[in-house]
């Protein structure tokens, strides 16, 4: 081979995880040294994250993307690319990551109030402002590296220790006294209150103790741990006999309570199982369904259905083949994701972006990549990964990808590359849509109602192959672990480890619904700040309060709200064909869902949003002429809502017993790819932008053994 | 170098002659083991020197068997323990027997004397939950001759002055008092604004101590004052801290007076 060329790099698919790997390969380090292209299918990059601008430029996106405090290679990424894209403060509104980004302390969780009916339902909003966190995320990290287990369950016991002095404080809060109080009635109340202080001491000698138990679980290596389980358990055996009744008839401390139980439940199973010495850490838990192990260490019913276990399922989407009725969550991963997410955030909980993430974050890395000499490719549809024949590999040698084959689903009129981007108030912007105007037969395939998105979709106006050596060298496999079975059929064929793989990681369908409002959130009756929620009831769980968004879009008259719901989408218990026709049903499986939404079950959220009936005129029309003319449900027609079927859509699970089959993209198995997505094994096994940008920077690493793997946060340790 | 242009075997095969080779990563799995990992103040990742490089290196040792090789530590730490299950039962025998006594027809009631004494003894209990289990624990651990230095976020502070844990908030300890006294502040984290402990309650009969004040003084950081009444009886005393204008706690205090 010439050796004065570069190497030639193909990424296969635009979503984060592809496009880390692009950014890993193309940065000014390398000094040229990798030529990265990449294919995408479509008109967008983004994968599960890609958004567009439809009427009004409003923002469709395909869920709800929060980016949360822990995030540091994500964060990371996209600062370093602000950073390097310079741009002037004064002529551009996103000069810098903390244009993009702004901390989201409020959550919340949803919790029942009585047992449901089909008519009278009550739920109410616990809602919590999580203090900051030093730094921020994506900030270097600097001395001790909080991301050990042994540190992590330090800051657990002291988050017990806060809690256990939290329901002193509540349970001491003085009482009125009662003149009429009769002398018994007298005897009785001083002797609660006696008892109470009983507890108090007990309660600071629980506290004491969790101190001791934090300076043991540091050194825990260096203690004999059956006797450390045992302590443990003494522990929680009286935290919990102590504390358990007297906090049953407060809502307020119950939660509490419920949360100190599954601390203490978590406590004792990582003790129990000797996770801290067990060479696969967390991992060695992931057989485990999460809260079938939490029970097994003594955690309550109650804590297990309480609303931040719901909320826990809800964010990881965590429920096998969409069924609410099957929840089911990898031990070890659920309890990583937890303390990463409460105990190493910085900054915020969650952070949120001013605008959409394909606006904010796929647009400037798209701009920054193709400075650094990536091309792009849209509009390729890859069919087929051509493996080298078994009895044409020298003795010795790994399998290898031969070829790579497209459908090329259009060709602009002049035949220079796709510009997929709009302006949009001196943004550039995703289009909710392919720029027809820029496409051979653009009007045509605009009247056919043409998805290149689509599974089913087979409009090609030309098949290519790309040739080993001639046209890359390395492929990065970046598609989604739904499209692996129908591109990769020669080596699921050959290789019983990916057969288990696509066998095992299992998907689930989502469906999301966004609506824009005329009334704010204090006319429909939520009096608190700006929030995200989970937990609350099905289908849509999880609510997030996106109205800041109506200043980066264009409406005639701007709403005074926006509401984003996501939840996930059961698939049906039948084979199905994914067509048209099925896409166009489940679609709208996915209105009514929102509709009844809307009526039924908001108004414990958002009382003032109807009495009977959600108030359907309060929902805006992107056309001022549909505002003022449409009447009742019908309205509801012009906001958006949409089911995230497509294999390259669907969110990936962390299910027991599914982890160990993920491959990771430092496998070594074929010689000239891997592969990169939050389905790999990454580190972090769990959907989320975190999982897919570590994901693309072990691809990077694959390839270049850049960057180094100590480098990938949360790559070890944890 | 991280890619190969030959083919690792023979040459006979033009296509793979030509074909590039990725070099293996020097590790395929992350590291998941508890030996803490320590970067440089650059950023740099390190590890420590006795941390290994790889995925298969040699698991930590394994804790021997309780059974076999019982330390001195384990020894103390049984016997603490023990002595809390003994101490945990008998607080629930006693809470058993409030709680049937307190469901007894109104006639045969205990009397307000019997109330106290019951009162009088779970306090005890639960104070020994504290004094038994808890002392036998942290005596192991601040003793403890091959565990690494503890860095707990309580700290004893003798008399006069002392300074916070060193993984906590820094916490200058001023006490006024005539008595024997130790002082533990859990402070996890200093959040800034003012400080504030309502009140230490202690033994049944004592009266509350009240005058707990946390002052920021410039270039000294946090300082809490406390004065021990004379009359304060021995025992312990404790009581949350609290931001001032959230009341959320954040903290603990304790002393035992009389130590």
């Amino acid at each position: 081979m010439d050796s004065s060329r570069p190497i030639e790099v193909a990424v296969v698919g635009g979503g984060c995880a592809s496009i880390a790997t692009a950014y890993e390969l193309s940065k000014p380090e390398h000094n040229g040294r990798y030529h990265v292209t990449v294919y995408q299918m479509g008109w967008r990059l983004g994968g599960k994250a890609a958004s567009g601008r439809g009427p009004a430029q409003r923002i469709e996106e395909h869920g709800l993307h929060i980016w949360l405090g822990f995030y540091e290679n994500a964060f990371a990424m996209v600062r370093e690319c602000y950073e390097a894209l310079n741009r002037d403060s004064n002529k551009h509104p996103y000069s810098d990551w903390t244009d993009v980004f702004f901390p989201d302390s409020h959550v919340g969780v949803a919790e029942r109030d009585n047992i449901p009916t089909d008519e009278n339902e009550s739920w109410s909003a616990w809602t919590a402002l999580f203090p900051p966190g030093e730094g921020s995320p994506g900030d270097p990290l600097t001395s001790n590296d909080p991301l050990t287990l042994s540190y992590a369950i330090f800051r657990g016991v002291d988050l017990l220790q806060t809690l256990i002095v939290g329901l002193d404080r509540a349970r001491h809060q003085p009482t009125p006294p009662n003149q009429e109080m009769s002398a018994a009635s007298a005897a009785a109340a001083g002797m609660l209150r006696m008892v109470s202080l009983g507890v108090l001491s007990s309660t600071a000698a629980v506290s004491e103790a969790l101190g001791i138990l934090g300076v043991v679980m540091r050194s825990l290596p260096s203690y004999q741990s059956n006797v450390v389980l045992k302590f443990v358990e003494t522990i929680s055996s009286s935290a919990r006999t102590l504390l358990e009744k007297t906090v049953a008839s407060d809502p307020q401390l119950a939660r509490r309570w419920e949360i100190m139980d599954l601390a203490l439940a978590i406590l004792v199973g990582v003790v129990r199982e000797g996770i801290l010495v067990n060479p696969k850490g967390l991992d060695a838990l992931n057989d485990y369904e999460c809260r079938a192990w939490l029970k097994e260490n003594g955690a309550s019913d109650r804590a297990l259905e309480c609303g931040f276990i719901r909320g826990l399922y809800d964010l990881a989407l965590a429920y096998e083949d969409g069924d609410p009725n099957k929840p089911s969550l990898a031990a070890g991963q659920a309890v990583r994701g937890s303390i990463r997410m409460f105990f190493t955030y910085r900054g915020a909980l969650f952070w949120k972006m001013r605008g959409s993430m394909g606006d904010l974050v796929f647009a400037p890395l798209y701009e920054l990549l193709q400075k650094r000499g990536v091309s792009f490719k849209y509009f390729h549809k890859l069919t087929n990964v051509g493996m080298a024949q078994s009895e044409d590999l020298l003795p010795g040698e790994k399998p290898f990808v031969q070829t790579l084959e497209f459908d090329v689903q259009a060709k602009t009129q002049d035949g220079k590359p796709y510009q997929p981007l709009i302006d949009v108030g001196g943004v550039e912007a995703w289009p909710a849509a392919p720029l027809f105007e820029q496409l051979e037969d653009g009007q045509k395939l605009r009247d056919s109602d043409w998805d290149p998105e689509a599974v089913w979709d087979s409009h090609a106006v030309e098949s290519i192959s790309l040739d080993v050596s001639k046209d890359f060298d390395f492929l990065v496999l970046g598609l989604s672990v739904g499209a692996v079975p129908s591109v990769c059929s020669e080596i699921i064929e050959r290789d019983p480890r990916w057969r288990m793989m696509v066998d095992k990681v299992k998907t689930v369908a989502t469906q999301a619904c966004q609506i824009w409002m005329k009334e704010d959130m204090v006319d429909l009756g939520w009096f608190e700040p700006p929030i995200t929620l989970s937990a609350f009831k099905k289908p849509f769980d999880t609510w997030a309060d996106m109205s800041y968004l109506a200043d980066v879009e264009a409406w005639p008259e701007s709403p005074r709200s926006i509401a984003y719901f996501c939840g996930v989408l059961a698939d049906p218990k039948e084979d199905y064909v994914l067509d048209r026709n099925y896409q166009r049903q489940r679609e709208a499986e996915v209105r009514k869902n929102a509709r009844r939404h809307l009526n039924k079950d908001i108004k414990a959220l958002w009382p003032a949003a109807a009495t009977q009936k959600f108030c359907w005129s309060m929902l805006q029309c992107p056309d001022p002429e549909d505002d003022a003319r449409m009447k009742g449900k019908k309205r509801f027609n012009t906001q958006y809502w949409r089911a995230n079927l497509n294999p390259t859509d669907r969110y990936v699970l962390a299910l027991p017993g599914s982890l160990a089959y993920r491959i990771s993209p430092l496998d070594n198995t074929y010689d000239n790819m891997t592969v990169a997505g939050d389905w790999t094994d990454c580190g972090f096994n769990e959907g989320c932008v975190e999982a897919a940008v570590m994901s693309g920077r072990l691809a990077a690493h694959a390839i270049s053994h850049s960057p180094p793997l100590e480098d990938i946060v949360g790559y070890d340790y944890l | 170098m991280t890619i190969s242009e030959t083919a690792p075997d023979s040459p006979s095969k033009q296509e793979s002659q030509d074909r590039l080779h990725r070099v293996d990563p020097v590790r395929s799995a992350p590291v998941r083991n508890h030996v803490p990992f320590r970067r440089r103040d650059n950023g740099e990742a390190a590890r420590s020197t006795d941390q290994p490089t790889a995925a298969h290196q040699a698991t930590p040792k394994a804790p021997a068997d309780a059974q076999h090789e019982k330390a001195p530590q384990a020894e103390n730490l049984d016997y603490g323990i023990a002595l809390g299950y003994r101490v945990i039962d008998d607080q629930i025998a006693k809470a058993k027997n409030l709680a049937s006594q307190w469901s007894r027809p109104k006639e045969t009631a205990p009397s307000s004397d019997e109330w106290s004494n019951l009162a009088n003894r779970m306090l005890n209990a639960y104070r020994d939950l504290g004094s038994v289990t808890i002392d036998a624990v942290e005596k192991l651990v601040r003793n403890a001759p091959h565990a690494a230095v503890p860095e707990s976020n309580s700290q004893t502070n003798q008399m006069n002055h002392s300074s916070g844990a060193p993984s906590g908030a820094a916490v200058v300890v001023k006490l006024r008092t005539s008595q024997p006294v130790e002082s533990i502040v859990s402070l996890p984290k200093d959040p800034g604004g003012e400080l504030a402990v309502v009140a230490l309650h202690g033994p049944v009969g004592s009266d509350p101590i009240q005058s707990v004040e946390f002052v920021r003084e410039v270039g000294r950081g946090l300082t809490l004052q406390i004065d021990v009444p004379n009359t304060a009886g021995h025992g312990t005393y404790s009581g949350v801290i609290v931001e001032a204008q959230s009341n959320e706690p954040i903290g603990t205090l304790c002393l035992r007076i009389g130590v």
